[in-house]
């Protein structure tokens, strides 16, 4: 496990990224300056509530946003390929220099793998036609190169399996259906928007070990987006926490689960239930606000057990600690180079050991 | 597959039988029968009394076997029907019915499945395109049109097309097939061109309703596919627009309108019945008219049994495309 | 300066606080269907027409210049008089029409008619024209509005015996908005009836009702309304024909009705109030009564709405064809039957306009009828 900083160039780096979506009732920022940045070879992490903007961030990457309503209103997103950086924020979603990144360079997965399959195309036929498109084959080769995909996530008689249709398999092996056609191409960064939250717990497991797997062979990073705080410390190397759009921690997953700092993040992991421990859950108080009506300064400071007039101001996210940025007044004065503490009170953190 | 089709089959067998029943059913029950206008027509001659006339219709009440009882009657009706393929002697024309619809059945197909062509080629397209850009100007122009479409009875399109002929193109022959200088003469280019004039009114009127109805169906349920996660996924795959919204929007939302392929049918047989009618076709319309105001069962009825069977085989053919676009039915 | 949380939480308590206040107080479910309603134009718009066209042929013979069977025979196939507010003389507060002066244009054998500016006939309110019986209660001769006894007043032109058209598309409309009216009741009579029979028992009984409307639908319905009507007797009065082709229009179309409420007490039948119903120990009877129909009674309605113009459209072919409505009861189809003759129509278009008034009741119908039921049910996909 690797401590805050990270090896070498980064293969994604996000910087200010805001999409806003413009609707008749008004204006919802769902992403308003968010910056994070993946290594190579990764796993990064994004968490946060449902509404907080990790999808449409993911989405965004994508420049899969529906326009109209939503539009990217500011920032860059640097994909550094071996040709070079390029930002996908100028690129035309439509053109032909974005289509050929996704689902070639950059590939996605989603929350749902029956709804995500077309229902009337056979599995094989579905990734064939990335392999057909990106690779520039003729479709039996294409077909041939889908079998491999699907021996690749080890599933059952692949050769079999390429002719059937998504209603044909259980929920686990569609997901890794799904897996095999996003990395068929071979990407060097592969999206996961809540992959295993519609799959029981046991195939949840295999799932995660298997993108584990192949993000080892094919040297390629994952930014996973959840909700669920135990996928990320099984899987990530480093987490980022959203609320309503904007990053307000992020560290790598050992640090922030054994030192959280912002108020937010101290809740998450309280409110998780721990087997063994028998004391009341204790939730965030207040609900997510109507994202129309976003308060100004920190957003979280309605919620906050902390907050202070400060808080009217909203925080800049800051480098207490190299490799560990957090978003919040209490940690004001702490940028120090070598990470000694300044003022402000401090909990402890949720969970006084580590866990796997 | 073909077990799918098979018992599809089966199935048809008993609603033929059904529709056997009900087509005699209907004929009977009007008062009286056949003969009722010959013998009022003997009444209007004043001869209704006399020993020649009472005979004559003696002899035709047994020839057709009109005092046997009803459910006799109908067995040797359909019997001969099955059996031999005839549908009986026309009252009215003193001809076999068979031979009498047979031709006109044939235009009144042709009409009808020129019409069903017509409708999906115009109506597919336009619901794609209202589909993919819902709420602007063309999408409320087409919905209008439709609206219209669908609440305009096909005799009244009729009579404004015939108007439309007569005033803005100022046809000199309006309604029927052809021409009466075109009536019976040799084929060739002017007379085809002849034909066209006068077939596009019955073909737009018979379609209208159908057109409207595929044009709001295959808009709301593209729109209705667009918003569903695979497209998203395809679209990620890096996939050019069109071809996802081709491939994975239009191919899914059409599934719907194939399955309501067969309920079209009996819209547009309606509607060729009317439109014959009125512009005075050759088709089956004026046939089963005159038959029905003539009290002449056997023509009549083998038009409703004729016509309820082609809506059935047409539902069949429906139903198999519907299963061969869309795997799940298959299971069914 | 306030705490920043006094701020934002009193922010946060108005959740809705970009909409004008809501008043307090629950909203019962007809109101928040009705709220919705309102909110769909063109449902509203339709709703209006659908008011406006009952009641105007309520009224008929009240509203109607003439009666509806007053032959002008000097004014046969006249074309529809303009309405004047001013003359040589300049400005007449009362509206008025010039009288008509027919001439034979001998070389075509048409009659061609010209206003004689010299006969003013102003239009009148309350006037006194033909006698009629107000529904059988009282006979009258007040009409809302006229030029007067024998003066005639064509708005919409004559036929091919010189009646009025304003006054028998009146007249006729009662006759083709009853049919669609009565219709639909005693179709959703028997759809209700079998679609919950068939819904809510299943088994035997719900295929056996399932086949029966298949066997309906596979028969094309006009040839089969053509077939049925030719056994309504020619000698039976005109009303008795009346009542015959609404029973024989509802006897096919209550199919279609009826399979839509069967879905619907199917979806129905399964939710959680019924199984605690049931639970309860309430009989099927009292389910069905006082559970499944309550609260499918919006669907009901929308249903009904939508089937109309159905009625509408096979009541006015039917006539058109002469297999329906019988004189002297006339209706906007038996009025289009004139229209079937190509010289008449090409010279006379006006005889066409009963036909606008079919397109427009139908369309205000099923505008009626959509913004129904987006507002009965919002999230239901077509």
């Amino acid at each position: 496990m690797r401590a805050g900083e990270r090896q070498g160039a980064p293969l994604l780096d996000i910087r200010d990224l805001k999409t806003h979506f413009f609707t008749d009732d008004g204006v919802v920022r769902a992403v308003d300056g968010v910056s994070l940045s993946i290594g190579r070879r990764e796993t990064v992490g994004v968490v946060g509530e449902s509404g907080c903007g990790k999808s449409v961030m993911a989405f965004s990457i994508m420049r899969l946003v529906q326009s109209p309503p939503g539009r990217l209103a500011g920032g860059e997103i640097l994909f550094y390929r071996n040709s070079g950086p390029i930002d996908l924020a100028r690129l035309d979603p439509k053109g032909a220099e974005m289509r050929g990144i996704r689902g070639n360079e950059i590939s996605m997965i989603f929350q749902e793998p029956m709804t995500s399959l077309s229902p009337v195309h056979t599995v094989g036929d579905q990734i064939g036609e990335a392999i057909a498109l990106h690779q520039g084959v003729r479709r039996r080769e294409a077909r041939e190169r889908a079998v491999e995909a699907l021996r690749r996530v080890r599933l059952p008689r692949p050769e079999r399996q390429v002719d059937a249709y998504p209603h044909e398999l259980s929920g686990g092996m569609r997901q890794r259906a799904m897996i095999a056609m996003s990395l068929a191409c071979g990407p060097s960064l592969l999206i996961a928007d809540e992959p295993t939250t519609a799959l029981d717990v046991t195939v949840q497991a295999q799932i995660l070990g298997l993108m584990r797997r192949l993000q080892a062979e094919g040297e390629m990073s994952i930014l996973l987006i959840t909700h669920d705080l135990g996928v990320i410390a099984s899987v990530a190397d480093r987490v980022a926490v959203m609320y309503l759009g904007k990053v307000v921690e992020s560290a790598d997953t050992r640090t922030l689960f054994r030192d959280p700092r912002h108020p937010y993040t101290q809740g998450l992991l309280r409110s998780i239930p721990r087997v063994g421990r028998r004391e009341r859950l204790t939730p965030i108080e207040g609900s997510v606000p109507d994202p129309f009506e976003v308060p100004s300064g920190c957003r979280f400071a309605p919620r906050c057990p902390h907050a202070m007039a400060r808080c009217g101001e909203e925080p800049r996210l800051t480098e207490v600690v190299p490799g560990h940025r957090v978003s919040c007044w209490l940690e004001e004065g702490r940028e120090t180079a070598d990470g000694r503490q300044g003022g402000g009170t401090r909990r402890p953190g949720a969970f006084g050991g580590v866990e796997t | 597959m073909t077990s799918y089709i098979l018992r599809r089959i089966l199935h048809m067998v008993p609603t033929l039988v059904l529709i056997s029943i009900v087509s005699f059913v209907i004929i009977q029950l009007p008062p009286g029968d056949m003969l009722t206008s010959f013998m009022a027509q003997l009444a209007g001659q004043g001869e209704q009394g006399s020993e020649s006339a009472v005979e004559q219709v003696r002899a035709l009440r047994e020839r057709y076997g009109l005092d046997d009882p009803v459910y006799v009657q109908y067995f040797r009706w359909i019997g001969r029907i099955a059996l031999h393929g005839d549908f009986g002697e026309s009252f009215t024309y003193k001809m076999g019915v068979l031979e009498l619809l047979w031709d006109r059945l044939g235009l009144t197909l042709a009409l009808t499945l020129s019409a069903l062509v017509l409708t999906w080629v115009i109506a597919v397209p336009i619901g794609v395109y209202s589909a993919t850009r819902p709420y602007s100007a063309g999408d409320y122009g087409f919905t209008f049109l439709g609206f219209i479409g669908l609440a305009t009875p096909s005799f009244l399109l009729a009579l404004v097309l015939m108007f439309i002929q007569a005033t803005v193109f100022e046809a000199r022959s309006v309604g029927g097939l052809l021409s009466p200088e075109y009536i019976g003469a040799p084929w060739s280019i002017d007379k085809a061109k002849d034909l066209l004039a006068h077939i596009w009114a019955p073909v737009v009127v018979i379609g209208t309703e159908g057109t409207a109805s595929v044009i709001r169906i295959m808009r709301g349920n593209l729109l209705d596919v667009l918003g569903q996660q695979h497209i998203v996924t395809a679209r990620a795959k890096g996939l050019r627009e069109w071809r996802v919204i081709a491939k994975y929007g239009v191919r899914i939302a059409i599934n719907p309108l194939v399955s309501r392929l067969g309920l079209q049918l009996p819209g547009l047989i309606s509607g060729a019945v009317v439109v014959g009618i009125v512009l005075g076709l050759p088709t089956a319309g004026p046939l089963f008219y005159t038959a029905l105001t003539s009290q002449d069962m056997f023509l009549a009825g083998g038009f409703i049994l004729i016509a309820a069977t082609l809506v059935l085989a047409g539902n069949l053919l429906a139903d198999i495309a519907l299963a061969w676009l869309d795997p799940r039915i298959r299971y069914e | 300066m306030n705490s920043v949380l006094e701020m934002t939480s009193a922010r946060a308590s108005s959740p809705g606080g970009r909409e004008s206040p809501a008043p307090t107080g629950s909203y019962s479910q007809r109101r928040l269907i009705w709220r919705r309603f309102r909110k769909h134009r063109a449902g509203v718009i339709g709703g209006w027409v659908v008011l406006v066209l009952y009641v105007c042929v309520l009224l008929g013979e009240f509203l109607a210049p003439h009666a509806v069977d007053r032959r002008y025979y000097e004014f046969v196939h006249a074309p529809a008089q303009r309405i004047h507010f001013f003359s040589n003389e300049g400005f007449h507060l009362r509206p008025f029409v010039y009288g008509i002066k027919g001439s034979l244009d001998r070389r075509t054998g048409i009659k061609r008619y010209a206003e004689d500016a010299g006969r003013r006939c102003p239009i009148t309110l309350f006037v006194r024209g033909d006698a009629y019986s107000f529904y059988g209660l009282f006979r009258t001769e007040v009409h809302l509005f006229g030029t007067g006894k024998g003066n005639p007043m064509f708005l919409l032109g004559t036929d091919r015996l010189g009646r009025d058209l304003l006054s028998r598309i009146l007249v006729g409309g009662r006759t083709s908005l009853t049919v669609g009216f009565l219709g639909v009741l005693i179709s959703i009579a028997l759809g209700s009836a079998f679609g919950v029979i068939s819904g809510y028992y299943g088994g035997w009984v719900d295929h056996l009702i399932q086949r029966w409307i298949e066997l309906i639908a596979v028969f094309p319905h006009i040839p089969l309304w053509m077939a049925l009507s030719a056994a309504v007797p020619p000698e039976w009065p005109s009303d008795r024909v009346f009542m015959g082709i609404t029973v024989v229009l509802s006897f096919i179309g209550w199919a279609g009705l009826g399979r839509e409420i069967r879905g619907k007490t199917l979806a129905i039948r399964d939710a959680d109030f019924v199984m605690a119903a049931r639970v309860a120990g309430a009989t099927d009877r009292r389910i069905i009564f006082r559970h499944i129909l309550p609260s499918m009674f919006s669907h009901i309605i929308v249903i009904a709405t939508l089937a109309v113009p159905g009625f509408i459209l096979g009541e006015s072919t039917l006539s058109f064809l002469g297999l329906g409505i019988k004189p002297p009861m006339t209706s906007w189809g038996l009025l289009l039957s004139e229209a079937m003759n190509i010289h008449a129509l090409s010279l006379y278009p006006w005889l066409l306009l009963p036909g606008g008034c079919i397109v427009a009741a139908v369309l205000a119908f099923n505008f009626l009828g959509d913004g129904l039921r987006d507002a009965a049910d919002p999230y239901a996909s077509r």
